[in-house]
């Protein structure tokens, strides 16, 4: 599949990165088309609180700000990626979430928080069906292309991505657009993650690893849902089948 | 597929073959299809990596796979699944390659080189092949602005230097198929449109989508359907449908030592909404033709109702005082804002348009000038003026209109205008006169100080409404007009006369005047007219108006006495009182086919005049008639081609000024008096065009020929005593034919780009008129020659040269003499664009006056002017420029002429000479 390509055709660009990145940084102006192969990408995360809660009765939604603001960088290197918290944003709440994507071996290890407790497990990267439009729109001065899918079998999802950036990652969980996705629009859930800076230089890439946290076990995310079938049987109700429990705590967002 | 070799030794020849060909199928069948290419560019033959290589899968449309290509622009797609495909292929600012593929199992498909395209120049190709970059629609022209490729970052009025056809001179003027645009709109409506410049200047060329040019029908020929024959010569900027929300504007400044040019300009269209202020600050000597030039665009939104009596009463058209005009003597500061809204509701038939603009120009220098002025028996004057000037104006404008519809088939529109001003000048000078003995006749020293004040305001209120049967229509409108002018000018004069065969001193006399003038107009005229269709063809308008204008007219002079300007001069005072009633009917008829197109008519004024002298209590009234018939035919035979025909005749009444002088003047050299007896004079206009385009070669040809003939033209009487004083009455003389005719003609080399134009015209106007008793003939005939050229050198230069020779021969009965003067101006400009976005330009004049019977030097001068500029941010939005105007420090002003009978005339004036100039630009821009 296309993912082995990739995988020779990062050998066969490897030697050349150092080339490419030294044009990056001091001749961006004299090749016609530059690359980026890696780098941190800032995104800022925003939900509308009041339209996302209109449902619960709480009186709290009053003094709510109307949207609630957080920051996430993406940090790439070819093919591996880690999404981790950035700088504070207006958000009250903190999350500690991490997601790892191999793009090569199409593997995401995540770190999240269930109910309280943190979890890391292991998973196959998620198959979105995109649909690639003409749209365009800029996001930090790239040109974006606009491409439509559908996850959770009927949440519409609209992102952005960049030719210009090579690796075919993008925050969370979202994955498999011909570059890099620099912004996501989820209507249904009243949220975005849109792209506000990338920086090339001196990132510390050594954090690109899959994340571990002491005394906790990396699950698979079949054995995690059993985990979590049985933990949460209570809280739950017996509606809550591992099926369900993989669907609406694993494959979601980190949020 | 490895395994075949091991199989080798076990087997024999025939079973090999046997196995080879069942591992083969078997393999093929299992996973062996696979897709492969290269990505290529087509215009630099350059091998594309990391180009994306998408697969959709038809059956849902849906990403299947997308990999990018290996250094070598290579690409290999294995194991796909059979089905429908769609190869999408993208590349930062390339087009998508798009190709459909159905894939089975068995697929081994090199799809070999795969082109890909700029995006910019794949739009040249289709537009060339799909939408022309040019063509004729109806009597418009329509130019795909995207055919014409301008620099990022350029505005408009650079892109209409690039249309064929089009030309933007120095001063910003622009000129269409060899005339001038008067009209500039902005999706069919005015924006700024007291200065439609504005829309060309701040507009960026790439929000444009096409470029219309178009000779604007009279709001009334539009809406009734029956051709009045009267033409604006329109553009019209159709913006891309995603620029049309958004915000733009511009952020400039630049300076030196002495000079500045500051600008600010911000702009938001929301759809039909559209909003936009500016300001600008400007001291470079240069801006300040072009922004005269820019005040000349008609801003009426309204139709006058005119009753032909402009000239009756002296106030009503009398500009020379609006004092927002800046004529060009000295160096302007120039401060200037603006602010303009508009909105369109209900499917863009109701309507709102606000305008208002400031001006603040403050002008000081200097000028000189040295006259040659022959008179009948061999006499002449050499006259030498020398003059120091200063002047400032403050004025104001607003304008606004509002269309309401009322139902499906009527529209009220209610429209505004008003304008204050408020201006000072000062002129200080002197100026002597020597005879053809060389002896001194005169010298005078003078000093004018001008104070004036205007108001001026008016309204129209327009009802229009169309019936169910087409070519039905009717309109009623009602208007009025107001002003208030009060001008005060201190004028100081110190003359000397002397003896002219002796030039020993005769006498002096000295004037210390003030005069005062304050003029108030009041109209109100009402309109209805209908129209309606016979036939198919057939047509026709009739229209009455009626018209009652109202003037006062106080002009007083006062010598000064002890200190004060109180001592009043009854001869030189007056206070008059006009009243004019009009009442006009009309008609025209038109007959329309599709090729032809004939509208014949005419209008008669019945006016009946009243002037009443309030000095004496005298009361003077007079009736009479003129009329005004109009002919036109146009005939289309292509949408390529057009030739039309038409013809205006029109009655002159003799202004009040000219049967009796009101303002007398308080000049001793030149004294004006009127002439009782003069009858109206009747003027003939014809003018002839042909037009024609051929896009596909890129061929434009425009030819006019126009005449005119004044019967009992008013022309001057003047005597010229020896001491250089002019006495003048108006008398009623056949004025000699006057022709002109111009032909345009530009063409196009595509493939090296090169695109010359010749542009030829000539003049030929004379004029008769006593002087001294002898009836003078004087005769001009003037011929001009431009040829120019542009050449592109790729993306990397663009040439322009051009060269105007001009033959003048001026021919009077006074003497013999017949001066001939030829000049020839040689243009050369050219545009480096340099790597790292430098851009270097450069433009020389060269100026050729050489030596004629009338002058014996030949003056030649260099104008040489160099910017060099930097884009920087992103998308170029800003720009770091460095200019030197006059480098070769040549600039004069120097200007020189000369008329038949050996007249001539040098003068010099205040110009800016060379200096530098740092600037920084910044435009932003949001959709």
């Amino acid at each position: 599949m296309g993912y082995l390509h990739v995988a020779i055709l990062n050998d066969k660009l490897m030697k050349i990165r150092f080339f490419l990145l030294v044009c990056l940084f001091y001749t961006s102006n004299i090749l016609s088309q530059d690359f980026i192969t890696r780098g941190k990408i800032e995104f800022e995360v925003k939900r509308n609180f009041k339209k996302l809660m209109s449902n619960s009765q709480s009186d709290i939604l009053s003094n709510l700000p109307e949207f609630d603001v957080c920051y996430r960088d993406l940090i790439f290197s070819w093919g591996n990626s880690i999404y981790q918290p950035g700088r504070s944003g207006s958000s009250i709440y903190s999350n500690s979430a991490k997601v790892y994507t191999d793009l090569n071996k199409r593997q995401t290890v995540i770190q999240k928080n269930i109910m309280g407790d943190d979890f890391i497990y292991a998973d196959s990267i998620r198959n979105v069906k995109w649909k690639i439009t003409n749209e365009t729109r800029n996001i930090i001065g790239f040109n974006c292309r606009k491409a439509v899918g559908i996850i959770s079998d009927s949440v519409y999802v609209v992102a952005f991505y960049a030719a210009e950036i090579i690796p075919q990652g993008g925050p969370e969980l979202f994955t498999g657009l011909p570059g890099m996705i620099l912004g996501i629009a989820i209507p249904r859930y009243y949220t975005t993650w849109f792209a506000t800076k990338l920086e090339v230089a001196n990132i510390d890439e050594s954090v690109i690893v899959p994340p571990t946290l002491k005394k906790i076990k990396q699950y698979n995310k079949k054995e995690l849902s059993a985990i979590l079938a049985k933990k949460f049987i209570g809280v739950l109700g017996k509606d809550f089948t591992e099926d369900k429990i993989a669907k609406n705590f694993l494959s979601s967002f980190t949020l | 597929m490895k395994n075949n070799k091991r199989i080798v030794p076990f087997c024999t020849k025939l079973l090999l073959y046997v196995i080879v060909l069942a591992f083969f199928s078997k393999d093929l069948i299992a996973q062996k299809n696979y897709l492969k290419g290269v990505v290529l560019d087509t215009a630099e033959k350059k091998k594309l990596s990391y180009a994306i290589v998408a697969l959709i899968d038809l059956k849902d449309s849906t990403l299947y796979q997308s990999l990018r290509t290996a250094a070598d622009g290579s690409f290999e797609i294995n194991k796909v699944a059979p089905g429908s495909y769609r190869l999408m292929i993208s590349y930062p600012n390339m087009a998508d390659y798009l190709q459909e593929l159905a894939i089975s199992d068995t697929t081994k498909r090199d799809l070999g080189k795969l082109p890909m395209i700029l995006e910019a120049v794949l739009l040249k190709e289709v537009v060339v092949k799909y939408v022309p970059p040019v063509r004729m629609k109806g009597d418009t022209l329509e130019y795909t602005a995207d055919s014409f490729i301008v620099k990022p970052g350029a505005n408009v009025a650079e892109l209409l230097k690039r249309l064929p056809g089009i030309q933007v001179d120095r001063n910003g003027r622009i000129t269409a198929q060899g005339k001038e645009v008067k009209k500039i709109l902005v999706d069919g409506d005015e924006f700024f449109s007291d200065d439609p410049g504005l829309a060309t200047q701040y507009l960026q060329a790439n929000a444009v989508d096409k470029v219309q040019v178009f000779d604007k029908k009279s709001d009334a020929a539009e809406f009734t359907g029956v051709d009045d024959g009267k033409r604006t010569k329109t553009i019209n900027l159709k913006l891309k449908n995603n620029k049309r929300n958004g915000y733009f504007g511009k952020i400039s400044a630049a300076g030196s030592k002495d000079y500045y040019n500051h600008e600010a300009m911000a702009a938001r269209f929301d759809g039909g909404e559209k909003m936009a202020v500016f300001g600008m600050a400007s001291k470079t000597g240069q801006n300040a033709i072009s922004y005269n030039e820019l005040t000349k665009y008609v801003a009426q939104d309204y139709e006058r109702i005119d009753d032909g009596s402009g000239r009756l009463m002296f106030m009503s058209n009398n500009n020379d005082y609006e004092s927002e005009n800046y004529y060009g003597s000295g160096v302007p500061s120039i401060i200037s804002g603006g602010a303009h809204y508009s909105n369109k509701w209900k499917k863009d038939r109701e309507k709102l348009f606000t305008n208002y603009r400031v001006k603040n120009i403050d002008a000081a220098g200097w000028d000189s000038s040295r006259n040659t002025n022959v008179l009948p028996g061999g006499k002449l004057f050499n006259s030498r003026n020398n003059n120091a000037n200063s002047s400032s104006s403050f004025s104001q404008k607003a304008s606004g209109s509002y269309a309401l519809p009322i139902d499906s088939f009527s529209v009220i529109k209610i429209s505004m205008n008003g304008n204050w001003s408020n201006g000072h000048s000062l002129d200080t000078g002197f100026q002597q006169s020597e005879n053809e003995l060389g002896f001194l006749v005169n010298n005078s020293q003078q000093s004018v100080s001008k104070w004036n004040n205007s108001r001026n305001f008016s309204a129209n209120i327009g009802y229009n409404r169309q019936f169910r049967k087409k070519g039905r229509t009717l309109s009623f409108s009602l208007q009025n007009d107001n002003s208030h002018n009060i001008h005060n000018i201190y004028n100081y004069s110190a003359n000397t006369y002397f003896e002219p065969s002796t030039g020993v001193f005769t006498k002096s006399d000295t004037l210390n005047q003030l005069q005062t003038q304050i003029g108030d107009l009041q109209s109100v005229a009402a309109q209805v007219r209908y129209s309606d269709k016979f036939s198919e063809h057939f047509g026709a308008v009739i229209e009455y108006s009626w018209k009652r204008s109202d003037a006062g007219n106080i002009f007083s002079t006062f010598n000064k006495r002890n200190g004060k300007y109180e001592d009043k001069v009854d001869t030189l005072s007056n206070d008059y009182h006009f009243v004019s009633n009009t009442n006009i009917t009309g008609a025209t008829f038109s007959w329309t086919q599709k090729k032809i197109q004939v509208t014949a008519g005419g209008k008669v004024f019945f006016t009946g005049f009243q002037q009443n002298n309030n000095m004496i209590n005298q009361l003077r009234k007079r009736n009479f008639t003129n009329w005004a018939p109009s002919a036109n035919i146009s005939y289309q035979p292509s949408q390529t081609k057009q030739f039309s025909f038409s013809y205006q005749g029109q009655t002159d009444q003799p202004g009040v000024e000219q049967l009796q002088p009101l303002r007398q003047s308080s000049n001793p050299l030149y004294v004006q008096i009127g002439n009782a007896d003069l009858v109206p004079s009747f003027r003939h206009g014809f003018s002839m065009s042909y037009y024609s385009y051929n896009w596909t070669k890129g061929h434009s040809l425009n030819a006019s020929l126009s005449g005119n003939y004044v019967r009992n033209a008013i022309t001057s009487k003047s005597f010229i005593d020896s001491n250089n004083r002019t006495v003048s009455q108006y008398i009623n003389l056949d004025a000699m034919p006057g022709y002109n005719g111009s032909v345009y003609y530009s063409w196009e080399y595509k493939k090296v780009h090169l695109r010359p134009s010749v542009n030829g015209n000539f003049n030929r106007y004379g004029y008769y008129s006593y002087l001294n008793g002898l009836k003078n003939k004087n005769d001009n005939f003037n011929v001009n020659i431009t040829v120019s050229a542009n050449y592109d050198i790729k993306e990397l230069m663009t040439l322009n040269y051009s060269v105007t020779g001009s033959y003048n021969i001026g021919k009077s009965t006074i003497n013999s003499t017949i001066s001939k003067t030829w000049t020839h101006i040689h243009t050369a400009g050219v545009t480096y664009y340099m790597p790292l976005k430098l851009e270097l330009s450069s433009n020389c004049v060269f100026n050729f006056q050489p030596k004629n019977a009338s002058f014996n030097t030949s003056i030649n001068t260099v104008q040489w002017d160099a910017t060099l500029s930097k884009k920087v941010f992103k998308n170029d939005r800003g720009l770091i420029k460095f200019s030197v105007n006059d480098i070769l420090n040549n600039n004069t002003g120097y200007s020189r002429g000369a008329s038949g009978g050996g007249n001539t005339y040098e003068s010099d004036r205040l110009v800016i000479k060379r200096y530098c100039m740092v600037g920084f630009t910044w435009n932003f821009l949001k959709n």
